[in-house]
């Protein structure tokens, strides 16, 4: 959680670069208020600024199937399909890095 | 005698008067549009006696009016081409060359921009360390239909607001 930070700084030093970064919180669904209340209160203790999704059955169904850990990122092209996974913590270094290899061998 | 006198009076007169027509003459007659009679007078416009002659002016007419010569526009002139002996020209070269060089990198921040495009369009593009990653073969999109935690309303579709897309996932716990 603490990496939301520089997460949000990717986030903000990437646009209009063709890269975008999304949230999404495993255990937070649509309708569970409490859980939404304590993601969003760790948005702004951590400084999130990107958007944050919740899981609802189709992202359990899609983006989740294949997921057995977290914290784990997942990247997609413009046609949503999936072209790489990583898991694990990074730092903003490590974020970047995997963030232009990525850009640069499949774009 | 007397009729000697009186002949020399007609004559004088009479060429005064001849004189004064060819000066009028000179003055503008080109065009006969009109007879005009003028009383010439010896002494400058006393009052004529008996032997005054009257001469007419035939064909005195109002001058041609002066045609003013409309102004020809100068041509522009053309702009002074940055002659080549100007870099030969050494005092020159100093300050001329100064602004060459500004024009040159002046187009320097916008030029990398095309290079971004296929290379490095990304900030870190040059700065990065390439990473092993795990790529996957997936030959259909997903589709999901899902809310942020702000309450909107998000799909698949927004996939296609970029080229890459990276979706991290976390939990509260």
């Amino acid at each position: 959680m603490q990496e939301m930070e520089s997460l949000s700084e990717i986030a903000y030093e990437y646009k209009g670069t063709g890269f975008q970064l999304i949230g999404l919180v495993a255990d937070v669904t649509p309708t569970d208020t409490a859980a939404l209340d304590t993601a969003k209160s760790l948005m702004s203790k951590f400084g999130a600024t990107y958007v944050n999704l919740t899981t609802s059955n189709s992202i359990a169904a899609s983006i989740l199937n294949d997921v057995d850990a977290v914290p784990a990122t997942k990247f997609y092209d413009g046609n949503g399909m999936l072209i790489a996974v990583s898991y694990g913590l990074k730092s903003k270094k490590g974020w970047i890095n995997l963030i232009e290899t990525v850009m640069h061998e499949k774009t | 005698m007397k009729h000697n006198e009186l002949s020399k009076r007609i004559i004088a007169r009479s060429l005064s008067g001849l004189m004064a027509a060819m000066l009028l003459c000179t003055v503008g007659c080109s065009s006969q549009k009109a007879d005009t009679f003028v009383e010439i007078t010896a002494d400058g416009g006393a009052v004529p006696v008996e032997g005054d002659t009257f001469i007419s002016i035939e064909g005195f007419a109002t001058p041609d009016p002066i045609v003013t010569p409309a102004p020809t526009p100068e041509a522009t002139p053309e702009p002074t081409k940055r002659p080549q002996s100007s870099l030969t020209d050494k005092p020159k070269e100093s300050s001329e060359k100064a602004p060459e060089k500004k024009n040159e990198t002046t187009p320097a921040p916008s030029t990398p921009e095309p290079e971004k495009k296929t290379e490095g369009k990304t900030p870190y593009a040059d700065s990065y360390s390439k990473v092993g990653v795990a790529y996957e073969g997936q030959s259909d999109g997903i589709s999901f239909d899902t809310t942020s935690l702000s309450g909107e309303r998000v799909s698949d579709r927004v996939f296609s607001k970029a080229d890459i897309t990276m979706v991290n996932i976390w939990t509260t716990t």
